[in-house]
């Protein structure tokens, strides 16, 4: 059930992103998509690898749900917060629109613990959350550079 | 995180390739925005970060990248040596005018040079493979990657072309 769950959450993140009104550009989406992937993949490995503090299944198909919300899911959710913020003009709507991915984030990974893809060592949902609230800020920041550079000409 | 088992062969073999990679990433003439070019480099990073924490770690962990299965300070800089490769792909594409009828060479041809560069890896004891994997598996690996690359950044420029907004080359 853990993998049905972690297909039907990164198919419907899928959709919305085919669906909404984007307001970056295709090379935006793509740069986002990619940085928050690496990042978060080098920072899951750190935590379960390294440091040991998070369990991973050991079962196939749970585990390739796992990968699945890694490789998808989460870069996903960050491309749409990154659209919603640059559409939403006030800071009430930029902030709403990173805690609303922060919930529904959270709420999976709640989902994850319930159907035993992952289990919490030294780790909680608190961290996980405060972790991804961070990465959602360094892509942010990733992205204003990365705009910046788009109006730049190579020197003659 | 560790900064390396024991400095010899594969990380002289990294610092090496460093030097020579990002060498040609700044001599080459520009020929590709400075959007891209980011854009190429995230790209080597993230694809060799991808393949190799799903296939080569976790579950699988098909192979050894460096001296341990730890977190090397030495891994990252494996990361950060693929990411120029995402900027030559893209450089030489624009370089060579691949199109349609040529982008099937052209993934060919990278492929060639990446089994190569496997190949010279597993050498300089950058790659350990185990369980079962083999070195040709990697081609696999490299036609995924090139023609999910090259499909998507024809798709950038036929965009590009067509004048829809937000898709410019920068």
């Amino acid at each position: 059930m853990g993998f049905v769950v972690a297909f039907v959450a990164a198919w419907f993140a899928l959709f919305i992103f085919y669906g909404m009104n984007k307001r970056l550009s295709i090379v935006e989406n793509a740069f986002v998509f990619l940085a928050s992937m690496a990042l978060g993949i080098h920072l899951s490995w750190f935590i379960v690898e390294e440091f040991k503090w998070i369990e991973m299944t050991k079962d196939g198909l749970s585990y390739a749900g796992v990968l699945l919300y890694r490789i998808v899911l989460f870069p996903m959710v960050f491309v749409l917060v990154m659209n919603a913020v640059y559409k939403l003009r006030g800071i009430a709507g930029q902030l709403l629109s990173g805690v609303t991915a922060l919930a529904s984030l959270a709420v999976l990974n709640m989902a994850f613990v319930a159907y035993d893809m992952i289990r919490y060592t030294k780790w909680n949902l608190f961290y996980e959350t405060l972790v991804t609230a961070l990465l959602l800020l360094i892509v942010y920041v990733l992205l204003r550079g990365f705009r910046k550079a788009a109006d730049k000409r190579w020197a003659a | 995180m560790i900064l390396w088992e024991q400095f010899d062969r594969n990380e002289w073999y990294i610092l090496t390739m460093l030097v020579i990679s990002y060498g040609a990433v700044i001599l080459l003439p520009k020929r590709v925005s400075p959007k891209l070019m980011i854009l190429g480099l995230v790209w080597g990073f993230a694809s060799s970060t991808l393949f190799d924490f799903t296939i080569g770690g976790g579950l699988l962990d098909f192979y050894m990248v460096n001296d341990s299965n730890r977190y090397e300070l030495t891994d990252l800089l494996v990361y950060f040596l693929f990411a120029p490769f995402g900027y030559f792909f893209i450089y030489f594409y624009e370089a060579w005018k691949i199109g349609k009828k040529t982008l099937l060479y052209y993934i060919a041809g990278w492929t060639a040079v990446g089994a190569v560069m496997q190949w010279v890896s597993e050498w300089m004891r950058l790659t350990e493979y185990q369980r079962g994997y083999k070195l040709e598996y990697n081609i696999v690996v490299f036609l995924i990657v090139q023609t999910i690359t090259g499909l998507f950044y024809a798709h950038i420029k036929s965009r590009s072309a067509s004048g829809e907004r937000g898709s410019h080359m920068g």
